[in-house]
């Protein structure tokens, strides 16, 4: 009875799991040198197994991590741009021009004196009663010139009873500006 | 808000389907004097019946000859702003001036 104590506590011992029943060892003290060095190498194998595993698990990680901060400067770069461009944007938005038109390329009409013009990008409550655009500066004023005599003659046309105030006041504006070639001689 | 994206026939055809302005001849480009009670009240440029994209500074100088919000302007080339509604906003707003 005290022997079978002894084996069974000798197996509780080798075996935490108690899984074991059969009694293969000889002495019946504990697990035989061939049983301990093949629970040794198990244990070394998964010994192993465990440190690949963690090893690749770290290696993981440390991808993770590079990844995640890559992520972030990535973001924080993607943050900067954003506000470059805005502030550029800004930039280009207040940039004028300042000009001079000498002339109406016209064989018809020309001007009483150079016009000063402003070249710049309008923003929403800005606007131009006089528009020319084009895709170099010089397209953009010839443009104007052309939008000059034709408001010119357009308004010019209409008596100035069926103009409403502020049309009245552009024909006054263009008549200062303008006058047809012919008119002085 | 913004003007949308419009081609230049569409704001043409809004603009001379619904606006009808009266266009004087002899003009380079072409334009429309909008008349409100026999009154010229606004004289646009009519833009070209191209299929580009119309470039948003000039969509806004034509929405401000006609003197309507970029709101406005849209409803008005989507078509949901008919011509009558246009000279009611018109009329309201050169009163204000």
């Amino acid at each position: 009875m005290e022997r079978k104590k002894e084996i069974k506590g000798g197996r509780l011992e080798a075996s935490p799991s108690g899984s074991h029943t059969g009694a293969s060892t000889g002495t019946g003290v504990g697990p035989s040198t061939r049983e301990k060095s093949v629970k040794s190498l198990k244990n070394t194998k998964s010994l192993k197994v465990k440190i690949a595993k963690t090893s690749n698990s770290h290696a993981l990680n440390d991808n993770m991590e590079q990844s995640g901060s890559t992520a972030k400067e990535l973001s924080l770069l993607k943050n900067e741009i954003k506000d470059l461009k805005e502030r550029l944007k800004n930039l280009e938005e207040n940039l004028s021009v300042n000009t001079k038109i000498y002339d109406l390329a016209s064989d018809e009409y020309e001007l009483n004196f150079p016009v000063d013009i402003i070249l710049k990008n309008v923003s929403d409550d800005e606007v131009l009663e006089l528009y020319g655009e084009g895709n170099t500066e010089s397209g953009a004023i010839d443009e104007l010139k052309i939008e000059m005599i034709d408001i010119y003659g357009m308004l010019n046309d209409i008596p100035d009873s069926n103009l409403s105030k502020k049309l009245k006041s552009s024909k006054r504006i263009i008549n200062k500006l303008i006058k047809k070639k012919n008119e002085n001689k | 808000m913004k003007i949308n994206d419009f081609t230049e026939k569409q704001i043409r055809e809004a603009i001379i389907g619904k606006i009808k302005p009266l266009v004087p001849t002899g003009c380079k480009h072409q334009k429309g004097v909008v008349y409100l009670e026999g009154m010229a009240v606004a004289t646009i440029t009519i833009p070209n019946s191209h299929k580009r994209v119309m470039h948003h500074n000039k969509s806004k100088h034509i929405a401000a000859a006609l003197k309507l919000e970029c709101r406005e302007f849209n409803d008005l080339v989507k078509c949901t702003l008919t011509g009558p509604k246009y000279y009611k906003i018109l009329k309201t707003k050169i009163a204000n001036e």
